[in-house]
């Protein structure tokens, strides 16, 4: 389908600034830290004089980034794994079973797109200090785990909606239970599915910010947002340091983000295909 | 025949049973999600908010009693300087998302929806800003705002010589910096649209060009109109980062200079966490007004773009 037969030649002009425009915004700041996390001293415009690794060397000996790292990983995929589990099965249950009250189970899950995590963060500080799981892993799991469940909800219960009905009348003739259908036949046909839940979980959650920043104050449980917030008061001295750690937190996003980008591109349209 | 019909019925009966085990043993573990981390915490919110509680008794909130029932709410709004600017603040965000990011999105979208060489990509990239961590973005504006080490400075001293421009520390300018941080970034909302316009029936796009329409023609009489319900959407979301904004601000600028940046997320986070005297009380008070507004926005946009579908 090719539909630029009828620009001329200043639209055309028009339309490539733009283009540039929006790849200059996208593009340059994350650019710029790359450039300068080689500086010896990072800032200005332009290429390094001379290209210095100081600010990696320090961030994986002495800040021990890659604890930080470890923490962001586990947090991350154990909070997704349990998200999309959990959810996966409530929002069968909504798409396909008929019982009373399903209206009102359904209505619920969605609510939570509506109650904004910060308007209640407070409640939930305090009763993860009064569990005792202020500054733990646990805790944040927990809260991720539980933050996504609007997001997964919508994902998922659109794609079982899509699955043929027959799917199921057929394993239930043959005389299998509702709990060996959902795990026998349905979550290998919605797998696709599952995995843009889980590519949109695994996402928000490694970059959350504002529960990891308020939950985790020791340095042995801090997640790779929560150090950035550091940079901002005790490392502002460690320039590289700052830029280089910019660095090692973007990149696995995008080094995922440019290898998978077509996969990426149909989760963040899965949730609200139809408006 | 009878036995027949008691052998159904018992089958019958214990598959409804069945039934009802299986679906409460598959909503259980989400709904104990849902009451501990959204149900429980709303509820405390808006209880807590008729409630004397601040770092004098913090173990036990004290109901208001009924004769000042709305005292939180009467001192946020009349007494609070605070809360005003801040009230002020993540309004005009809300409204330049609407009436900024929306709208570029749109531009965007519609040019990118051409196919021009090199479209893809730029849809690919202008996602980056969007699926990066938020709080990266703080620290990397922090520094290019920096006029030590960033390029701002510089860039304002080439067009201006001499103007030594400092973002964040004027209070003039630190709004827009913040808003600067974000309000250009609408990389995922651009790729709905996108998806939105290839869904339209490209006989339409024909019949128009035999007609002899020309591209913006088309665009704004026919995809445009088209991709109202998608616009409301994406308004939805772009009004809601707006209302929420937090990260930026707490990285970029702590609400500062002079409360210039301070916003309705930061205000709940300083008042009941982030301060010497904490007021629990007032800041659940501040967050039940920001859950209200989050749905009177929701609201008015739907209202906006899907009153008439005679369209």
């Amino acid at each position: 389908m090719k539909q630029n037969t009828s620009a001329s030649f200043l639209t055309k002009f028009l339309r490539y600034l733009l283009m540039a425009f929006v790849l200059l915004i996208s593009l340059y700041p994350i650019i710029w830290v790359l450039l300068n996390s080689f500086k010896q001293t990072p800032g200005g415009l332009g290429l390094p004089e001379k290209w210095v690794f100081d600010g990696y060397i320090t961030i994986f000996t002495k800040l021990n980034i890659g604890r930080y790292f470890a923490n962001s990983l586990i947090v991350t995929v154990v909070s997704t794994v349990i998200s999309v589990f959990v959810v996966s099965l409530a929002a069968y249950v909504s798409a396909r079973i008929e019982f009373r009250g399903k209206n009102l189970v359904t209505l619920m899950f969605a609510s939570t797109l509506f109650i904004p995590s910060i308007s209640i963060s407070f409640p939930i500080y305090r009763l993860l200090s009064d569990l005792g799981l202020k500054d733990t892993l646990t805790g944040v799991i927990f809260v991720y785990a539980s933050l996504g469940i609007a997001v997964t909800f919508f994902i998922l219960r659109s794609y079982f909606l899509t699955i043929p009905k027959e799917m199921e009348e057929a394993a239930m003739m043959d005389g299998c239970g509702y709990m060996s259908t959902y795990f026998r036949i349905i979550v290998p046909i919605a797998k696709p599915g599952l995995a843009t839940a889980a590519i949109m979980a695994f996402l928000n959650n490694w970059n959350e910010y504002y529960f990891a920043s308020i939950l985790l104050k020791s340095k042995e449980h801090m997640t790779l947002p929560a150090l950035l917030g550091q940079f901002t008061t005790a490392y502002s001295k460690n320039l590289n340091g700052m830029f280089s750690a910019i660095i090692v937190i973007v990149l696995p996003t995008i080094l995922i983000f440019c290898l998978l980008s077509e996969t990426f591109v149909k989760s963040l349209t899965a949730g609200a295909v139809k408006g | 025949m009878k036995a027949g019909t008691a052998e159904k019925t018992a089958a019958r009966m214990l598959g409804k049973h069945r039934k009802q085990g299986f679906i409460l043993a598959f909503l259980t573990p989400c709904t104990i999600l849902f009451l501990i981390v959204y149900a429980y915490p709303l509820i405390t919110i808006f209880v807590t908010s008729f409630c004397s509680w601040n770092y004098e008794n913090f173990t036990a909130p004290e109901f208001l009693g009924w004769e000042h029932l709305f005292d939180n709410y009467i001192k946020l709004f009349r007494y609070d300087a605070n809360f005003k600017m801040v009230l002020m603040n993540s309004l005009k965000w809300v409204a330049l998302t609407l009436l900024i990011q929306v709208p570029f999105t749109i531009l965007v979208a519609l040019t990118l929806s051409k196919k021009m060489r090199g479209w893809k990509f730029t849809r690919n990239m202008f996602l980056i800003p969007n699926i990066i961590s938020t709080a990266a973005i703080g620290l990397i504006f922090l520094n290019l705002y920096s006029p030590a080490r960033g390029v701002v400075t510089e860039i304002c001293n080439y067009i201006w010589p001499g103007s030594d421009v400092s973002v964040l520390s004027n209070s003039k300018y630190a709004f827009w910096g913040v808003t600067f941080t974000f309000v250009l970034f609408g990389g995922s909302n651009c790729l709905l649209l996108l998806t939105q316009i290839f869904s339209i029936d490209s006989g339409i796009y024909e019949a128009a060009r035999i007609a002899g329409a020309s591209d913006w023609q088309i665009d704004w009489h026919i995809t445009l109109p088209l991709l109202r319900p998608m616009i409301g959407t994406i308004s939805v979301m772009a009004a809601n980062y707006g209302l929420l904004l937090y990260n930026e601000i707490a990285l970029i600028t702590s609400g500062g200079p002079d409360n210039a940046t301070y916003s309705l997320s930061y205000y709940i986070y300083k008042t009941s966490l982030g301060s010497t005297k904490l007021n629990f009380a007032r800041g659940n008070t501040a967050g039940v007004i920001q859950f209200i507004l989050g749905i009177v926005i929701v609201c008015l946009i739907n209202r906006i773009f899907r009153s008439d579908t005679s369209d």
